[in-house]
């Protein structure tokens, strides 16, 4: 493959959300200008302006997968673009690939959404334009995080996610929606503070140059005053950490998944939090070729992962509104990852790294599969959720998927999470026995415990609903509703069977070649 | 010119002093005024250090409009927040200040005061005593120089001064003790504007080559974009539809 085509192709990608936000604003212009008294012009524009959302994300897809058949053969690409600095290995098309796969599914729901809103918050602000216009930036500012050579550049593309996606948890303007955004703005950028501080602190422990190219940078690493990498890499934890809602930072995450519009929770547990966590791992990589092994950022990581593991147990536990349980879940699947990376060697890594891919796909069907009960059940009384039964009869095949979708969410077999869990603890096993670590035995222990029992939790979540005789003013579901959810669900269960190498997608070379990128960053180390 | 490094040294503390003053401040009036002078002690900071560097470093100069247009739109924009007024149950939209103004004689300006006062000035209720404050701003910037401390006696570091990196890590504390101890929404935004500073102070005084010091200071344009996101949409919107800015009042999500 040309490697120009490659440039050409990551060139377009960049542009494409970003051409969308702009494009998405003409339709409500052009409308009033063909009919200066609005009528009629409002459906056309929605129309117009879902059809460029969709249109823009497929594109983003398509451009991605063309992106992903290099780096799997461990080729990199690098390139200017508007006076910035693009990098792209593996790793980074890995999370390019994750971002535009859930902005996709995502931007199939936004027009049930906004007509939902429409139907159930009719005093709240059902803006169709702000909405696709941000949710296009939104898209635009977590597809450049994975992209930027430059770390400082990276903190902005982050800082940037969160401006966008405040806008869009308060899109609905109304008193909980606002609560939410405020908790969600105050956490996040509090913490990225702590990040730009990490990433000065990085600056300052590097004696060879001026750059701040992660590329460049890993080259040097092991010149980095270790002082300053260690306190780096705690200021990028903590800072990083609060976006990727790792606890103690997590509040903002149930107030921000369940108030947010059901794509952009999908959106926000799916990427957001990914964006967050790759951010780390570039940290992560630094930090370890700079002080020479993983001792200081596994202990680290090992002891954060476990502790969102624990905490999110009892609040899944807990009886709550679905999508905080939901919300819940991205607490504890964060833990999850954050622990295979506290395992370290390429196997936990592997595993971590599948994890990300499982989780963001499973809790995007999740979301988007409760945004369609939300949906069907729109006009029982008020959306409440004491009222959200039967939805196994109502709509079955949302019903279904949701089932299905719950038991993958919680590590059950045949599913992809549970593939990923078991990677994850197979290493942690086999570390523990290899080095005879009686600490890392307890702590697989209680990650094994914390999983068991969030099983529990969530399929008596879901039993309340599922099961029962619904009301009578249920929406049937439409083709529109399920088909996503069922392209969604059919890779939640190949994936639980194995990770597959399809046609020019080798997608297992392009996870170990992401671990090699972690473990090793540019140069080759075995 | 000699005279500059002493004196910017003597300004970094009392930016720390200012910082623990706010967090013992018991009114959100008295934290706005403190906050401006602490802006201002920023402004000529980076001025000073700008000038220091010979030729006198320019595009870092420029730096300085950054604390010092957000000292002066503060109050601004707090007043704006203000003007929103609470919406009624079921009301599409609330009104805008112009509508208002078009709406007068119709009851519309009623709602308004004409010179529209903060009345939010008089609130700022703290969870702990000023004492009590007082001693835990006293332990963090304890903490944090000898953290600075150990971490620059250890490391190869020419030009790197300790004070500096102590004074950053102390104020990014100090504006978590005030988020963390007041009750309301605005001495909360306070909170995140020290600890904006203490991110001004590290880019411009921890750095020590000038190139990415630019870089740095460059990052914190953007960073400017989250607290005027808070200032001009997100707060006067909250208020509109909560009425209140106290955080109790926005404590409904739980669980």
């Amino acid at each position: 493959m040309d490697l120009f085509d490659q440039t050409t192709a990551a060139k377009l990608l960049v542009v494409t959300p970003l051409f969308a936000a702009i494009l998405t604003l003409l339709p409500e212009w052009l409308g009033r200008l063909r009919s200066p008294f609005g009528a009629g012009t409002a459906r056309y524009s929605q129309t117009m302006q879902n059809g460029m959302t969709v249109a823009a994300s497929s594109i983003s897809l398509i451009l991605a997968l063309f992106l992903a058949i290099e780096p799997a053969t461990g080729k990199k690409l690098a390139f200017e673009f508007v006076g910035m600095e693009f990098f792209l290995d593996a790793l980074s098309v890995y999370f390019v690939l994750l971002v535009n796969l859930v902005a996709l599914a995502a931007s199939l729901y936004i027009r049930s959404f906004l007509n939902y809103q429409a139907e159930v918050f009719p005093y709240q602000s059902t803006d169709a334009t702000r909405f696709h216009v941000i949710f296009n930036l939104f898209h635009f500012t977590m597809l450049l995080v994975p992209m930027v050579d430059n770390l400082v550049l990276l903190w902005i593309c982050v800082e940037l996610t969160t401006i966008t996606s405040t806008i869009l948890v308060g899109h609905r303007r109304d008193r909980l929606a606002l609560e939410a955004a405020w908790k969600y703005i105050v956490i996040t950028s509090t913490g990225i503070i702590f990040a730009l501080l990490g990433t000065l602190f990085l600056a300052n422990a590097n004696p060879t140059g001026e750059s701040m190219n992660w590329s460049y940078l890993v080259k040097v690493a092991s010149q980095f005053d270790k002082n300053f990498v260690k306190l780096s890499f705690l200021f990028i934890l903590v800072g990083y950490g609060a976006k990727a809602g790792f606890a103690p930072m997590h509040t903002w995450l149930p107030d921000g998944h369940g108030e947010a519009p059901f794509p952009v929770s999908a959106l926000l547990s799916g990427v957001l939090l990914k964006s967050a966590l790759y951010a780390i791992l570039r940290f992560y990589t630094l930090t370890n070729l700079a002080l020479g092994d993983t001792l200081f950022t596994s202990r680290i990581l090992l002891v954060s992962g476990l502790f969102s593991l624990a905490l999110a147990t009892p609040f899944i536990l807990k009886r709550n509104r679905f999508k905080r349980v939901l919300a819940y879940h991205s607490l504890e699947h964060m833990g999850i990852i954050t622990f295979g990376l506290g395992i370290g060697g390429n196997i936990a890594l592997f595993g971590a790294l599948l994890h990300a891919l499982n989780h963001a796909i499973t809790k995007a069907l999740m979301f988007l599969a409760f945004g369609n009960v939300q949906v069907s059940y729109a006009r029982v009384r008020g959306d409440e959720e004491e009222h959200v039964v039967g939805i196994l009869r109502a709509t079955p095949i949302t019903g279904f998927v949701l089932a299905l979708g719950g038991l993958a969410l919680v590590g059950s077999p045949p599913f992809n999470i549970f593939l990923s869990e078991f990677i994850i603890l197979w290493a942690a096993v086999q570390q523990a026995v290899e080095q005879s670590s009686f600490g890392l035995a307890a702590a697989t222990a209680l990650f094994v415990l914390s999983v068991t029992l969030i099983f529990a939790g969530l399929v008596r979540h879901l039993g309340r609903m599922l099961i029962g005789i619904p009301p009578s003013n249920v929406k049937p579901e439409t083709v529109g509703q399920v088909l996503p959810l069922l392209v969604l669900f059919a890779i939640v269960l190949v994936f639980g069977f194995t990770v597959p190498s399809i046609g020019l997608w080798d997608i297992p070379r392009l996870l170990q070649q992401s671990v090699l990128v972690i473990e090793c960053g540019v140069s080759p180390c075995r | 010119m000699e005279f500059l490094p002493e004196l910017i040294l003597v300004i970094s503390f009392f930016i720390l002093l200012v910082a623990v003053s706010i967090s013992t401040s018991t009114t959100v009036k008295s934290m706005l005024n403190l906050y401006q002078w602490q802006a201002l002690m920023v402004t000529a900071i980076v001025l000073f250090t700008a000038a220091e560097s010979q030729p006198i470093n320019l595009p870092l100069a420029v730096v300085a409009v950054l604390p010092i247009f957000l000292a002066l739109a503060i109050k601004p924009l707090l007043r704006r927040a203000t003007l929103a007024v609470p919406e009624e149950p079921g009301k599409a939209e609330s009104k805008t200040r112009p509508q208002l103004l078009e709406a007068d004689g119709e009851g519309g300006l009623g709602m308004l005061p004409r010179e529209p006062e903060l009345t939010w000035l008089q609130q700022g209720r703290s969870r702990l005593p000023p004492v009590v404050l007082l001693g835990i701003g006293s332990m963090l910037t304890l903490f944090s120089f000898i953290v600075a401390y150990l971490l620059i006696g250890k490391g190869p570091q020419p030009g790197i001064d300790p004070n500096s990196v102590g004074i950053s890590i102390a104020l990014l504390l100090i504006g978590i003790l005030i988020m963390s101890n007041k009750r309301d929404i605005i001495a909360q935004i306070i909170g995140l504007l020290v600890m904006e500073h203490g991110l001004f102070l590290a880019a411009i005084k921890v750095i020590t080559r000038p190139h990415l010091a630019i870089f740095f200071a460059g990052a914190l344009f953007f960073y400017i974009l989250i607290t005027l996101t808070i200032l001009v949409w997100l707060l006067p919107t909250l208020h509109r539809v909560s009425g209140s800015i106290e955080l109790n009042a926005q404590a409904q999500l739980k669980g």
